[in-house]
């Protein structure tokens, strides 16, 4: 696939998908996935939980995935694009819309909006959960350290950066 | 109250882009309701339901709003463009050493490990949302996330087609618990 194949594609998938992307970065991981690894073919399903490791070992909004897909596909092009067509659409729709929601009391639309489409969110930020575990536990140590990530992240108030940093030590002493 | 201009939204958000590891929002939060007194606290919480409501990450959408009310879209591009302009740059490096010293095998490995231990957060924050929708009054909004959840997770369908499904009734339901 040539170049501006690869960034034409970029721009309409991720564009379409940030208007979709109700719940923010992590409740489009799935249909990210289908389209990079199942779709296009253009990575791995190791690849893509490999990158998806390295956007969260860097500090900001968790779009930064979409910026690591853009750059493994086409450099500093594919990253500017990429991350451009997840920003942009839906940035937009906020901006247009805020004006019109600061006139007008909207406060009952908006719980509504949040209160129904949270709980469809959160099942696909579940199933992303799940689509990243299935690539990223090839043998039972490494569920295993899926498992006490997901415990200490849930039941701390520690930065969940420490459970990267914990596993990372893991994988550098060749324990797992 | 003060009312930021164009640079010191850019300012503001630039720092917050820097802090955010593993959340944004509080950071977000502290920056523009403590230390920086852009806005109270109960217009904070309106922003921010306002911004979780529309598609799109909760601290970019909530970003635009801030620079919109203050500033325009002068004001919207400040601080979205601080927002994300350091995070892009680390993020952008952070690719480079992937590319470069990713094959090594003891990087290799210690990314694998890292992976499992990412997909723990993800499954840890649906965990987290999970947690205060277990009531007895929401037995229809706990149906909708297993709906959505199977139907991605497990059956494989379209994220679209299983938003476009599910999201207008919720939505619905949603607006007449409300009345």
């Amino acid at each position: 696939m040539s170049v501006s194949r690869i960034l034409i594609n970029l721009l309409t998938h991720f564009g379409f998908l940030s208007l979709v992307a109700f719940g923010g970065g992590n409740a489009v991981l799935p249909e990210m996935h289908r389209m990079v690894v199942e779709q296009m073919h253009w990575m791995s399903d190791g690849d893509f939980s490999r990158l998806f490791a390295v956007a969260q070992a860097a500090p900001g909004p968790n779009v930064l995935m979409v910026t690591l897909i853009g750059w493994k596909m086409a450099g500093l092009a594919g990253a500017l694009v990429a991350t451009l067509a997840m920003i942009v659409p839906s940035s937009v729709a906020v901006f247009s819309l805020s004006r019109l929601w600061m006139r007008y009391e909207h406060t009952r639309i908006t719980r509504a909006l949040r209160e129904g489409v949270v709980p469809v969110t959160l099942g696909f930020i579940a199933a992303g959960g799940l689509l990243l575990a299935k690539a990223a536990d090839t043998s039972w140590p490494f569920f295993c350290v899926t498992v006490a990530a997901a415990l200490f992240t849930y039941a701390t108030k520690y930065n969940p950066l420490w459970a990267l940093g914990g596993a990372a030590l893991l994988g550098i002493a060749g324990v797992i | 109250m003060h009312k930021p201009s164009s640079y010191e939204l850019f300012r503001g958000f630039l720092t917050v882009g820097l802090y955010g590891f593993g959340g944004v929002l509080p950071w977000a939060r502290w920056m523009m309701v403590e230390k920086r007194q852009w806005v109270d606290t109960v217009t904070f919480n309106e922003m921010e339901a306002f911004a979780q409501a529309m598609p799109g990450p909760n601290v970019i959408n909530l970003s635009v709003v801030v620079g919109a009310r203050y500033q325009g879209l002068p004001g919207a591009l400040a601080a979205l463009g601080g927002l994300i302009v350091m995070p892009f740059l680390i993020v952008i490096t952070l690719g480079l050493a992937y590319d470069r010293w990713g094959a090594i095998p003891a990087i290799h490995d210690t990314l694998a490990a890292v992976s499992a231990a990412a997909a723990g957060l993800v499954i840890a924050t649906a965990a987290k949302m999970l947690k205060p929708m277990i009531t007895r009054r929401s037995a229809v909004r706990l149906l909708f996330c297993a709906l959505a959840f199977t139907g991605v997770g497990f059956l494989g369908y379209s994220l679209v087609w299983v938003l476009l499904a599910l999201a207008p009734v919720s939505v619905w339901l949603a607006w007449r618990r409300t009345a």
